[in-house]
């Protein structure tokens, strides 16, 4: 499967023969590419060419402010440890090095043990992520907050049932992605959890 | 802010940053402070357009920051790529790109629908024609006459040429008189497809002619 840069290069590539002059029709364009990718390309090249460039600038509001703030730190973070050449380590690697299990990791930062494993399986908006919550597990696996911003963003550990399903073909709908508080309110939280993380819900 | 400098304007700073970076970064240089500043610079003057389009997508604010995080990722990607020198040239059309390859992404995991879209391809009452063939559109003889009344022929056309290509392409064919059918056909779009480029490049030429930006 080819990755999101060969769409967007395809797509460039594209518009470049169209602004040389040359009007080719999508279907000629996808018939010079791997078949493999004709029909999700040609599906993306017109979604492309309707949607457009970005053109209508819109003032942020304190919400938009705050998460381009956490995905800045968050992205930064996991791009310096790229750049410094460290080992991708996923929040599940950095609890196991604790030698922590999730139920212990989760009463040690009262959140719901089913929130931190979702968290662990990477099913929740990174940048919906309290900052407080970064800085608690951060004190509670003793490591940099930027290690655990970088942790956030890595690929998540393959589940069994993934492997399971891998093998025997069975396919079940994916779990969604949610938000922090969505994540939270699903998990049954405590009493007590819930005054924990109330602030920030 | 931001969204008082054109999307020109917003672009070309842009580039000279991307070209800053890359010159490092795809020689196997270190990320300094400096252009760690320059990618945040390029991400703050991106992040009110990009919030226009999701707004236009009608997505929520968790939507925008995961949006917002897939670009920023996939930046960081590509400024490291020596192949994708094209960003250095074309930076508009690179962002733009990219943040409709994320939606596009988000819309074939979630099914969600781009209901502005699909209604012109919708027919109307049970078993009408599709929208897109019966709406009348008599923006462009209104421009026409504005632009015998005020003299306007030089922007048009000037205003045309910076248009994004694909538009610039529908509008040109349209002032030949090609039918929008036709131009569909051409490109191997969908009628409501092209519709909907049509009616985004007058709104653009509108405004150029009005505002005298022709970015």
């Amino acid at each position: 499967m080819k990755d999101r840069s060969y769409f967007v290069e395809a797509a460039l590539r594209y518009e470049e023969l169209l602004e040389s002059g040359q009007i080719i029709s999508l279907d000629e364009f996808v018939a010079q590419e791997p078949p493999e990718v004709r029909e999700e390309l040609r599906a993306f090249l017109e979604f492309n060419l309707t949607l457009g460039e970005l053109d209508e600038p819109v003032a942020p509001t304190a919400t938009e402010e705050s998460l381009t703030d956490r995905a800045l730190a968050l992205a930064h973070a996991a791009w310096e440890r790229e750049l410094r050449g460290e080992p991708t380590r996923n929040l599940t690697d950095l609890r196991r090095e604790r030698q922590l299990t999730v139920g212990r990791l989760a009463r040690q930062l009262r959140l719901p043990a089913g929130l931190l494993a979702r968290l662990e399986r990477g099913k929740v908006s990174a940048t919906t992520i309290p900052e407080r919550l970064i800085e608690r597990l951060a004190g509670a696996l003793h490591t940099p907050v930027a290690t655990i911003r970088a942790a956030l963003l890595a690929p998540p550990p393959v589940s069994a049932s993934a492997r399971l399903h891998a093998d025997d073909g069975i396919i079940e709908p994916e779990e969604p992605t949610v938000s922090f508080a969505q994540a939270f309110a699903d998990s049954a939280p405590t009493e007590e959890e819930r005054a924990a993380w109330a602030d920030v819900l | 802010m931001a969204q008082e400098r054109s999307w020109y304007e917003v672009v070309q700073e842009c580039q000279e940053r991307v070209a800053r970076i890359r010159a490092v970064l795809t020689t196997g240089g270190a990320l300094t402070p400096e252009l760690q500043a320059d990618i945040n610079a390029i991400i703050l003057a991106m992040r009110n357009w990009l919030i226009g389009r999701l707004r236009q997508y009608g997505l929520t604010e968790d939507a925008f920051g995961d949006v917002l995080l897939a670009v920023i990722e996939q930046l960081h990607r590509d400024l490291r790529s020596p192949g994708f020198g094209s960003m250095e040239r074309k930076f508009g059309a690179y962002i733009s790109t990219t943040v409709n390859r994320i939606l596009y992404e988000r819309k074939h995991r979630q099914q969600h629908t781009l209901s502005s879209i699909e209604s012109l391809d919708a027919p109307i009452g049970d078993d009408g024609p599709p929208l897109h063939e019966v709406i009348e559109d008599t923006t462009l003889e209104r421009l026409a006459e504005e632009y015998h009344e005020n003299q306007l022929h030089q922007q048009l056309h000037a205003a045309i040429a910076a248009l994004p290509v694909i538009e610039r392409i529908v509008i040109t064919y349209r002032l030949r008189g090609v039918r929008g059918t036709d131009i569909a056909q051409m490109l191997g779009m969908s009628p409501a497809n092209v519709s909907h480029t049509y009616n985004r490049a007058v709104r653009r030429l509108r405004q150029a002619l009005t505002t005298g930006d022709s970015s």
